[in-house]
């Protein structure tokens, strides 16, 4: 055996715990090979520290921890009906979506209003809004002539005809 | 009383069951989720998980593999999404630890009989974690391959029916693993 070999094997026996048989081979090897020898110690030593809170004796009192504990916070009876978890799980996330979706749309419309006008302004000459203007102001009053000058005469009539009633 | 009869009482809300079921597979669900968690807590909590989401699916347990396998698939899977979505939580509690091990901290005494400092929890803590840091640095499938047959003792079958892949796939994987665990651990210790 090389000390590849037996390298492969420690790691083996030293993750698989007691459950292995000795292996002669590999004990041979590790007693004339000082770097394997250390190597396996080194190992062994190690996966103890590390795994040290691997259980080894079931708790008694596991099935009640599991209904009386916060995390579940129902009884068997109770779990056993699907319960809406997994919808609450996705609510809060579902929530932030379609809110963010909202604020953009909202945000978006903002925008759209603040820049058109400036945009549409720009573009139109000023003077033919107000022809046009005045022009659906006659039509509305059934005056023919929509000029500035028969509006203004109406208008005065108008407020002399009040003011005499 | 047979797999499918038991989480069917399970299903039901039968208590007795219910209690003998988790009593029965409570070891098998903690190791597991504490071989890839490494934290007693965790691993505690995470196996509560299991048996919760369990209880929830009991009814959906046909029979067609054994409790173990499925319960391992549950674990395994609860375990990972632990770890991927706990990493910056464990990477603040280990900084704490480093500086605040705490009276209950298993290196306590060494430490005081040592009379070690700063420096040396340090390298009592990188020490501590290597057999652990380079199973966790192998990739997903073949750390799962890895620990399912060595850490909990299950054949390469099994490893195959609980990661749904064929025989070969496991057999390849577990190899890789070692392979990459010798690289890794040799260069460390010698």
């Amino acid at each position: 055996m090389n000390c590849a070999e037996a390298e492969r094997l420690i790691i083996d026996r030293v993750f698989s715990g007691s459950v292995l048989q000795p292996d002669d081979e590999l004990n041979a090897h590790t007693v004339v090979c000082a770097a394997c020898r250390s190597f396996h110690q080194k190992c062994s030593a190690d996966y103890e520290t590390s795994f040290a809170d691997r259980k080894r004796l079931p708790d008694p009192d596991f099935y009640d921890k599991l209904f009386t504990g916060e995390k579940s916070g129902k009884t068997h009876k109770e779990l056993k009906s699907h319960s809406v978890a997994p919808l609450l799980r996705f609510a809060p996330g579902l929530s932030a979506a379609a809110a963010a979706v909202l604020l953009g749309v909202w945000l978006g419309g903002r925008l759209f209003t603040t820049i058109i006008p400036a945009n549409a302004s720009s573009g139109v000459n000023p003077e033919l809004l107000r022809a046009d203007y005045i022009q659906s102001y006659a039509a509305d009053l059934n005056l023919t002539d929509a000029t500035d000058m028969a509006l203004e005469n109406y208008l005065n009539f108008n407020a002399e005809s009040d003011d005499t009633e | 009383m047979a797999d499918a009869e038991l989480m069917k009482m399970v299903a039901e809300g039968d208590p007795v069951s219910g209690r003998r079921f988790a009593d029965q597979y409570q070891l098998l669900v903690y190791n597991v989720c504490y071989s890839f968690i490494r934290n007693r807590h965790d691993a505690e909590d995470v196996a509560q998980e299991v048996f919760l989401e369990a209880f929830r699916n009991a009814g959906r347990f046909r029979g067609d593999a054994k409790i173990s396998t499925w319960l391992y698939r549950i674990a395994v899977n609860r375990s990972l999404n632990y770890i991927r979505n706990n990493r910056k939580r464990r990477f603040w509690q280990e900084l704490s630890a480093v500086f605040d091990p705490g009276p209950s901290g298993s290196n306590s005494q060494e430490f005081e009989m040592s009379g070690d400092t700063t420096d040396g929890r340090l390298k009592n803590r990188e020490q501590k974690s290597v057999i652990g840091e380079a199973l966790e640095s192998l990739p997903e499938n073949q750390r799962i391959a890895f620990t399912l047959n060595k850490m909990e003792d299950l054949s390469y079958a099994e490893v195959a029916e609980v990661m749904q892949l064929s025989l070969s796939a496991v057999e390849s994987l577990i190899h890789r693993a070692r392979l990459g665990m010798q690289k890794k651990l040799k260069h460390y210790y010698f």
